[in-house]
């Protein structure tokens, strides 16, 4: 069998990413400096970050900022540096246009502006291949995962990064922490779930003598001192922000931790994995990189452990 | 030679070749696609050969520009190059196609590069694929029933041995009819009120229907309101029969709901009910996790069910997958039930299966671990 592989279309590619390009180009009145270039591997998105400048002074002259919408992107997110994020709402999309009132702005000269296209489905796919290990392998007091991506068609790669400086690659990993999460709660916790079925269950039948039996059983577990339900919920939502758990995070080089969040597509009312995405950058110098993400399991239970039981957080 | 334990490393032999560096991935479940890559600078070689045991599988090839394959031998003829960079690749993704029956098992992948007829460098990579298994310690000898009492609770004794974690599910066989179920919280909700029905005429005073509101856990009233809504809205809309819920117990259900809405007790009870089962639900969600590695994909392994002819012997079926949705051979213990009741009239029945120990034999850091090799 031989099967020499084609080169897919560079052209095509490139002009998915030209929106790119074309909004820089309608900011060149804020003075744009390209920040961030990047495709999202896992959501098949082009993405940039620009810093822009529109002083206090042209806020009052220029009655609206307005873009054309290329190639559909939409505004990601918006910071008034250094760091402070904006709702995306300032930007009102109308006729094809993204249109922003700078008067609505505050009163910051400079600003953080990240945009995102959707790409061809299939196409970034023909670039990077990128993969993360489907189980954690285990040890006493870690989680490892290990992250794998290399170029697909250096040829092609390699035309799409002269012309556009693709940067950043992503790879995701979901970590798992429920089970952190179980070993917080009592064991009276499940007598009780117990204790709540058998009463529900005398109570349907119809020995009183069951009743009274099963309501005693209850009744005790109620002494089981606990917090409700909405604090156990707060409780776990503080314990699952990015900010806090990326504490208990490491990644080998050339990998560098990106954006750390809960899953709330698991559905059930607590948080059950955290999204953890993992960034590198390859290039026709560096065409390949692997390397392992570290969940410091043992840390993060204790602390978990402790902020359940001290209270304090 | 590459050793597996940094998974980076030189080839063998002398010359003017610089090195070679090469990675696989260095544990993976069966079927999970395994990466490797191999990069190095400048040279290019006539030819590079990739010579797999049987077992594994080629699922395909990176930054190749021609290729010949057997199946187990690929001849790379020509990789793709950068113009503006030495730095040369190439990748592989391999896979096992099978559950091994081993739960550790090691392929090598030799890697020859040659040039005009000539070997200029042979690396090895170990492809490691690891396994989960579940093991029964100890099962009941018989189930008792007694006349008007409560069967004892039939206690299992399980062993998770390996790698991978897994969801588990027990299922019940009683005179070959399956009774275990999953559920969504909806369809959770409805058969907890259908087993514990709603007596909407009897306020919740004297006899305490009202469990939750003094105990351990108290929901918040906003979301117990959306989880009742959700639940009438969803029998409103016409739910889909499960095995659990059939279609008759449905439209029961439908018109139960319908009548209880004239009434004035109605939403009190019917929130206080619900909020019952949310606390149940929730700590069941928790209590899921005998060991990290093993999730029960229903923890309340109380199964009901109704007993219509006597009966001699119960089956359980324990299955389980892993998180690539490998389906491992089931695990089969039968029991036989002892009958001791007077007359064999249809009864409900609860089978009380709780899984008393679940001895953790995870396998830790497989990085290091030894494999059976495999050709």
């Amino acid at each position: 069998m031989t099967a020499p592989t084609q080169t897919p279309g560079l052209s095509e590619l490139l002009s998915a990413l030209d929106w790119t390009n074309k909004v820089v180009g309608f900011f060149k009145p804020y003075k744009p400096v390209v920040k961030r270039m990047r495709i999202n591997y896992r959501d098949s998105t082009s993405e940039i970050g620009i810093h822009i400048s529109i002083p206090d002074s042209l806020k009052r002259r220029v009655a609206r900022v307005e873009v054309p919408a290329y190639y559909n992107f939409y505004i990601y997110e918006m910071l008034a540096e250094p760091f402070t994020p904006l709702p995306t709402t300032l930007w009102q999309f109308d006729g094809g246009k993204w249109k922003l009132d700078p008067k609505h702005l505050p009163r910051v000269d400079n600003f953080f502006l990240v945009m995102r296209g959707r790409l061809p489905p299939g196409m970034v796919g023909r670039l990077v291949r990128v993969q993360e290990a489907r189980n954690r392998n285990q040890t006493e007091s870690e989680d490892n995962y290990w992250l794998d991506c290399m170029i697909r068609d250096v040829e092609l790669f390699e035309g799409v990064w002269t012309a556009l400086e693709v940067q950043d690659i992503d790879v995701g990993v979901n970590v798992a922490i429920d089970a952190c999460f179980s070993s917080i709660l009592p064991k009276e916790y499940s007598k009780k779930v117990d204790a709540v079925g058998d009463f529900l269950r005398a109570g349907h039948g119809k020995s009183r003598q069951e009743v009274f039996k099963a309501w005693g059983k209850l009744r005790s577990t109620n002494r089981i001192p606990g917090k409700s339900v909405d604090e156990f919920l707060g409780f776990m939502m503080r314990m699952t922000t990015g900010e806090l758990f990326s504490q208990y995070l490491s990644v080998d080089k050339p990998f560098n931790l990106g954006l750390i969040k809960r899953d709330d597509k698991v559905v059930g009312p607590a948080p059950k994995r955290m999204l953890v995405e993992a960034l590198t950058d390859l290039t026709t110098k560096q065409p390949v990189a692997n390397g392992n993400l570290s969940f410091k399991k043992k840390e993060y239970t204790q602390k978990v452990k402790s902020a359940f039981e001290g209270g304090g957080e | 030679m590459l050793t597996q334990k940094d998974n980076t490393g030189n080839s063998e032999g002398s010359g003017p070749v610089p090195p070679i560096d090469a990675y696989i991935a260095p544990w993976a479940l069966p079927n999970e696609e395994i990466p490797l890559h191999l990069t190095w600078k400048r040279e290019v070689f006539s030819e590079i050969r990739l010579i797999l045991p049987k077992s594994f599988r080629l699922k395909g090839l990176e930054n190749v520009e021609s290729f010949e394959t057997d199946g187990t031998v690929v001849r790379i003829l020509s990789t793709k190059r950068a113009k503006a960079s030495e730095v040369m690749h190439f990748g592989a993704v391999i896979t096992y196609p099978d559950l091994p029956k081993n739960l550790a098992v090691g392929g090598k992948i030799a890697v020859e590069f040659w040039n005009d007829g000539r070997l200029a460098h042979t690396i090895e990579l170990v492809a490691r694929v690891f396994r989960p298994t579940m093991q029964i310690l100890e099962v009941p000898k018989a189930l008792v029933i007694g006349e008007g009492t409560t069967p004892q609770d039939i206690p299992l004794r399980l062993r998770y041995v390996g790698f991978g974690d897994i969801r588990l599910r027990i299922a019940v066989r009683v005179g070959g009819r399956l009774v275990s179920q999953g559920e969504s919280l909806v369809y959770e909700l409805l058969k907890r009120l259908r087993s514990a029905g709603l007596n909407l005429d009897e306020p919740d005073t004297e006899k305490p229907t009202n469990v939750g509101t003094k105990s351990a856990f108290r929901v918040e009233p906003e979301y117990v309101r959306e989880v009742v809504a959700e639940l009438q809205k969803k029998v409103d809309e016409g739910l889909t029969p499960s095995e659990e819920l059939d279609a008759e117990a449905l439209e029961d259900l439908k018109d139960w709901l319908a009548e209880a809405r004239t009434k004035e007790q109605y939403a009190q009870v019917l929130y206080g009910r619900v909020r019952e089962f949310i606390v149940d639900i929730l700590v069941d969600l928790l209590a899921r996790r005998p060991i990290s590695s093993v999730t029960l994909s229903d923890a309340r392994t109380k199964v009901r069910t109704s007993i219509r002819a006597p009966i001699t012997r119960i089956d359980l079926e324990l299955h389980y997958a892993d998180k690539l949705e490998n389906e491992y051979e089931p695990v089969l213990v039968s029991f036989s039930v002892e009958d001791r009741r007077r007359e064999n009239s249809p009864f409900q029945l609860d089978v009380p299966i709780v899984i008393e120990e679940m001895e953790d034999r995870s396998f830790l850091d497989v990085v290091g671990m030894n494999v059976e090799m495999v050709s």
